[in-house]
């Protein structure tokens, strides 16, 4: 099975996501990919406590990408979640499949141009051009905040913002 | 006198200082941190060590946290690792008791105070009131 469902979401892991997220998308494994998390031991700690009893792995995206090939990887039913777009895309070029795509929380950079698509996602020119680079490849992009959400097309929302 | 960071989702930490200074009257080193959705978390984890520094300067810091597994608490990651002691699921009777023991209380038995106090203070009105 693999990758079932990616996320994008800067916070990482958290109470939306383990409470609603982790059990509507019917994930058994969840996986951070992110090259400086991953080098942090008080992140590579901290990740999967909060996890609430999902095994959690926190990876580079070059160690996730390898994981998913391997025979418990395959095996699983794993939500990866990225921390920004761009980490978002680098996984996808690397070969990951997941059904879905849900850019979940993308705080705003200071000293960049963003803007607010959403309450609790930001979106610069250049998210705007990888978020295209990812539905090039033939990924839907939706931005819903509780799994219950109709799905919107991100796509269309950050062209009505200007991007 | 031991200084208090509270740190939740959104208003709760506002709401918990506003309620319980109503009840044992204003605090001094007792900061509330509200996380906005869209908080970036190095800078959450930033005001937190900043607030307890700054309310920390006399027997140290006490941080209380909404939610295990959300993203305050997340932020409290590093100071709980480095001496300063993080309760998760802060409620008012623990927040209470905590305020008023701070004054006497070791950095150590404050925290366990707050543990103690925040399961204790759940109770069934009704069976209470039926004795």
């Amino acid at each position: 099975m693999a990758v079932i469902h990616l996320r994008v979401d800067n916070r990482l892991i958290h109470g939306q996501v383990t409470v609603t997220w982790a059990q509507s998308v019917g994930t058994n494994f969840i996986v951070v990919a992110n090259d400086k998390v991953a080098a942090d031991p008080i992140q590579k700690m901290i990740l999967p406590q909060a996890a609430r009893g999902v095994p959690t792995k926190v990876l580079s995206i070059e160690e996730t990408l390898k994981f998913v090939d391997t025979p418990e990887g395959q095996k699983a039913k794993i939500m990866v979640i990225a921390k920004t777009a761009a980490d978002a895309l680098a996984l996808l070029e690397g070969g990951i499949k997941p059904v879905e795509v849900n850019v979940g929380n993308q705080a705003p950079v200071q000293g960049t141009k963003y803007k607010m698509v959403m309450r609790s996602v930001a979106v610069t020119a250049e998210d705007a051009a990888t978020y295209r680079s990812i539905a090039a490849k033939g990924f839907k992009v939706t931005s819903k905040m509780m799994p219950s959400d109709r799905a919107n097309d991100f796509i269309e929302l950050i062209a009505k913002n200007g991007f | 006198m031991i200084g208090i960071v509270l740190v939740s989702h959104g208003p709760l930490a506002d709401g918990f200082k506003g309620a319980a200074e109503m009840i044992v009257g204003p605090q001094e080193r007792f900061v509330a941190l509200g996380m906005d959705p869209s908080a970036d978390l190095d800078v959450l984890r930033s005001e937190i060590e900043a607030a307890v520094a700054s309310v920390g300067t006399d027997g140290g810091a006490l941080v209380l946290a909404d939610l295990m597994g959300g993203s305050p608490a997340n932020s409290s990651a590093a100071v709980a690792l480095s001496g300063t002691p993080v309760i998760c699921g802060v409620n008012l009777p623990m927040l209470l008791e905590v305020l008023m023991s701070r004054e006497s209380a070791s950095l150590h038995d404050l925290a366990e105070t707050a543990f103690r106090a925040g399961s204790e203070g759940v109770v069934d009105l009704g069976k209470a009131l039926a004795g």
